[in-house]
């Protein structure tokens, strides 16, 4: 048996039978995207993760019924989706200001979810960043989503004095070195988003 | 930082998209895929062209995508502009794994659905088990090598002396309508109120005889300083009932709504009732619902189906309700003060006749329930307010009461010192002594 662990057949298989651990996988697996997806219709982060929490509580009840992990991605989205818009058309009776999050939602048959689409660009672009080098990714995420001045970072990360004047082109530098090491030169725009902070 | 998702400008633009779509047919004919799968084929095409990795033949396939309608060309130009795909990446960071986590296995466990594996829980604790035993037997070392010597320096000898409060738990007393009071288990966490009142393992409270005696009568389920206790009203409503703490409900809701009274912390999972004719359940769509009342002092929430948290201890000067899901209407005594109603992540702070409504993270408010503290830039006096109800101590400020706020998030069952840990980062001294928690 090769590494089963990584087979996404053995976690389908695990998640049918209902061991807990194959639910974490499949939690890991889905839980950004759902609650940035959610946030689309949604008016807050609270609001959204508690749908999202429900879904996949629902999830985990009917696991058994799964064969294969597409389809429970499917039906996560799904769910979310319609979950989301009756509690959304709930309150559009007391907030009508919340009507302008409702895009490209009321679909039918053939009509891109933007909303869903979104989710899975960003799914995918962040899982880049996830993929960095330990060290390249925690400057990365605190330049770029904590907005953490250099000095900061180089306190953080235990950089020497000496590198601190140019903490930034330096964090840059080692992003982009690493990145060539590892042979992903593509990730250049990574970078452009950094140097833009 | 507060980062919109969605501006208004993207969502207008979006709104249009209510059209219809003419078929994705080209694309559906070169990949054969189906609907999902297409969609997340899509979203690699538009992934792949951010990072400029994109095959000639990609771009030929994304082209003509773009080309299919406008809509989709201007949804791939908000992508395109960094500061805006720098913005969606924020929130997309930002969500809390942990929380939804929690959320996520508490909502398991309120359905049954997690059991408990005691074997690995145990073997998960042995470490730590082992620690504490080891550090106890060094402890009682080292108290009984000082023992005799000099008095040591006041707060030191206290930590050896066991000067700690252990943590509250499970204790409550049930009190029936002709005055006689009920120590309930502690090895239990709650009762239900059916036609018999059973622990939750299905044991019964009272014996047979007393039963037939509470029918149709007012019950009262305290809880002291230090306990918690959960009940599970006869509608199937579920009131987990915090520290210091009463709710009066009746053995039976008979007649048009359900009441309750509520003194202190609760939350509340409230089920949805219907009138049923000659007590047959019917399920007709003009069937009314019961609405289900909780009055405290000085308002009473109305509620129709919904999980809410309310604090409403008769020392402090604010009523908090927080709603965690549904609706529910907020009426306060006061009859110049109008009715407000709530959404979810929205909570009511009632000040004598005052009433404001704001957007809160609920988090802290109803951590309790999963069994925890969670301070977010609390106020030291309401923290030690918690303190004092979980710890059942008395806090006594020697000088002026701190104005610092703190952040932090702890399991409940450690003892008090544990908590105090949290005091630690900051200048603020402290010592216990007896049932006083004392701040100099």
């Amino acid at each position: 048996m090769d590494n089963p662990s990584n087979s996404s057949a053995y976690w389908a298989s695990e998640f049918r039978k209902g061991n807990p651990k194959a639910f974490a996988y499949v939690f890991e697996l889905h839980y950004r995207p759902l609650c940035y997806y959610a946030r689309t219709i949604l008016a807050n982060q609270a609001e959204a993760e508690d749908a999202v929490s429900e879904v996949l509580v629902c999830l985990w009840e009917k696991a058994a019924h799964f064969d294969n992990l597409n389809s429970v991605k499917g039906f996560l989205y799904i769910s979310t989706k319609n979950l989301c818009l009756d509690r959304l058309k709930q309150q559009k009776r007391q907030h009508t200001s919340l009507h302008d999050y409702l895009y490209a939602v009321d679909t039918g048959e053939g009509i891109e979810d933007f909303g869903m689409l979104e989710s899975e660009i960003l799914a995918q672009v962040y899982e880049e960043i996830e993929r960095l080098p330990a060290k390249a990714r925690e400057i990365f995420k605190l330049i770029f989503f904590h907005g953490s001045k250099t000095d900061e970072v180089a306190i953080k990360l235990g950089i020497s004095v000496k590198t601190v004047r140019n903490q930034k082109s330096r964090a840059i530098q080692l992003l982009q070195t690493a990145l060539l090491r590892k042979g992903l030169p593509a990730f250049s725009w990574l970078c452009c988003l950094l140097m833009q902070r | 930082m507060a980062v919109l998702f969605a501006d208004a400008a993207i969502g207008k633009k979006r709104y249009i998209f209510l059209g219809v779509l003419r078929g994705l047919s080209f694309l559906l004919s070169t990949t054969g895929l189906n609907m999902p799968k297409q969609r997340h084929y899509i979203a690699y095409l538009i992934a792949q062209s951010l990072r400029q990795a994109l095959s000639s033949e990609e771009q030929v396939v994304l082209n003509a995508w773009l080309d299919e309608r406008p809509e989709n060309r201007a949804f791939f130009d908000t992508l395109e502009d960094t500061e805006n795909l720098r913005q969606k990446l924020q929130v997309f960071h930002e969500v809390d794994r942990k929380r939804l986590w929690e959320i996520t296995q508490a909502k398991m466990a309120d359905r049954g659905m997690v059991k408990d594996r005691p074997s690995r829980k145990l073997r998960f604790w042995l470490p730590y088990a082992a620690a504490v035993i080891l550090i106890a037997l060094i402890g009682t070392w080292i108290y009984s090598s000082v023992g005799d010597g000099q008095p040591m320096e006041s707060d030191r000898v206290s930590l050896l002396s066991h000067a700690d409060v252990p943590p509250g738990g499970s204790r409550a007393t049930l009190t029936l309508a002709d005055g006689r009071t009920i120590d309930l288990s502690e090895a239990q966490t709650g009762i239900i109120v059916g036609d018999e009142i059973t622990y939750l393992d299905g044991n019964s409270v009272l014996d047979d005889q007393v039963n037939e005696e509470i029918s149709e009568h007012s019950l009262t389920l305290t809880t002291p300083k230090g306990g918690t206790y959960q009940v599970t009203l006869p509608d199937g409503t579920k009131v987990w009932l915090n520290a210091a703490s009463t709710l009066k409900y009746p053995s039976r809701f008979a007649g048009k709504e359900r009441v309750v009274e509520l003194d202190g912390e609760a939350y509340f999972d409230v089920t949805q009732m219907r009138k049923t004719a000659n007590s047959q359940i019917r399920k007709s769509a003009n069937s009314q619902r019961i609405p289900f009342k909780v009055v405290s002092n000085g308002q009473t929430v109305e509620v129709l189906g919904t999980q809410f948290n309310i604090e409403a201890y008769g020392g402090e000067s604010e009523i908090k309700t927080t709603l965690v899901k549904g609706a529910v209407r907020i009426v306060p005594e006061a009859a110049s003060q109008p009715a407000v109603t709530l959404s979810p992540g929205q909570q009511s702070r009632l000040a004598g006749e005052n009433i404001v409504v704001n957007d809160v993270d609920i988090e802290p408010y109803v951590a309790w329930k999963l069994n925890m503290f969670h301070f977010k830039h609390t106020p030291f006096a309401e923290m030690m307010h918690q303190i004092e109800r979980w710890y059942d101590v008395d806090v006594v400020y020697n000088s002026r009461i701190p104005q610092e706020t703190f952040s932090g998030r702890m399991k409940r069952n450690v003892s008090l010192l544990g908590v105090l840990k949290l005091l630690k980062a900051s200048e603020i001294k402290f010592r216990i002594e007896g049932r006083q928690l004392i701040i100099d």
